[in-house]
């Protein structure tokens, strides 16, 4: 008769090697789905990649319905890391959750936001009797005028000399801002 | 000029006389000016193509420009009277 001690070893031996065989997975953990959103995160994170004309040949991708795009995102090492799935074949891609997936967890950045608080916003509030903003005023462009001789018209740019041989320009008469009279003469 | 010389002074500040040599230096004009005791006139000389540009092609040629550069009075050499104290007036306003 063998001892209570062997055979519980012999147990704990068989419940050990069925557990590796069956991929780790604890018996009273529920299996992920495929259409669980995290739980395909983490097969897609631990599974190696590997190139899509490789995923045609493996079982799953055949029996996946034409009109998904599974075999992609969603290599053979993943639905080996969930046996326990049954639809893993029919299942959407692994980048689109199905309307039945469970809530996605919080992010890192929801989990880090300050909690709301009650204090007063730092900029103040508009007041109905606040004053308008006066507006800018400029003064307005000089009027344009095309260019020639004529009256009426802007004319080209010129340069004249000064006794001291120091040049005038049109643009220095404009910057002036005032009005200019000009007369071409000679003493002889 | 004689006529030009007191208008131009009344006007001293408001509008800016240039007499611009045609065939002389400025340096010629200049003494033209101090001679004759004109005031409030700069003397200057063409440079490059200014007469051919602004179509200068005699002596005695008036050009008017208000304070926005745009040309408001033209006259070459002789032909109808000028008015001159209204036309400054006008390029003051």
């Amino acid at each position: 008769m063998p001892k209570p001690n062997l055979i519980i070893g012999l147990l704990t031996v068989g419940i050990v090697a069925g557990a590796l065989l069956t991929g780790c997975q604890p018996p009273e953990s529920p299996a992920p789905t495929i259409t669980d959103a995290t739980a395909t995160t983490a097969a897609a994170a631990v599974a190696p990649t590997e190139p899509a004309a490789a995923v045609p040949d493996t079982p799953v991708s055949q029996a996946t319905p034409s009109n998904t795009v599974a075999p992609a995102t969603s290599p053979p090492s993943a639905a080996a890391a969930a046996p326990s799935s049954t639809d893993a074949a029919a299942a959407p891609p692994a980048t689109r959750p199905s309307a039945g997936a469970t809530p996605k967890p919080p992010t890192i950045a929801a989990t880090l936001a300050p909690p709301p608080t009650d204090a007063p916003s730092a900029t103040l509030p508009l007041r109905p009797t606040d004053t308008p903003a006066p507006v800018a005023t400029t003064a307005p462009p000089p009027p344009s005028a095309p260019q020639g001789t004529d009256v009426g018209e802007t004319p080209p740019a010129f340069t004249m000399q000064r006794v001291d041989d120091s040049p005038i320009t049109s643009a220095d008469l404009a910057a002036a801002g005032r009005p200019v009279f000009m007369m071409y003469f000679a003493t002889w | 000029m004689r006529t030009l010389n007191p208008i131009i002074s009344n006007y001293a500040g408001q509008v800016d006389f240039y007499l611009v040599s045609f065939s002389e230096t400025a340096a010629v004009l200049d003494g033209y000016i101090t001679d004759n005791g004109y005031a409030n006139m700069t003397a200057t000389q063409p440079v490059g193509s200014m007469l051919r540009d602004l179509k200068i092609v005699s002596q005695s040629s008036m050009l008017a420009m208000d304070a926005n550069g745009i040309i408001t009075f033209r006259k070459g050499y002789g032909g109808r009277s000028v008015d001159f104290a209204a036309e400054f007036a006008r390029l003051t306003q």
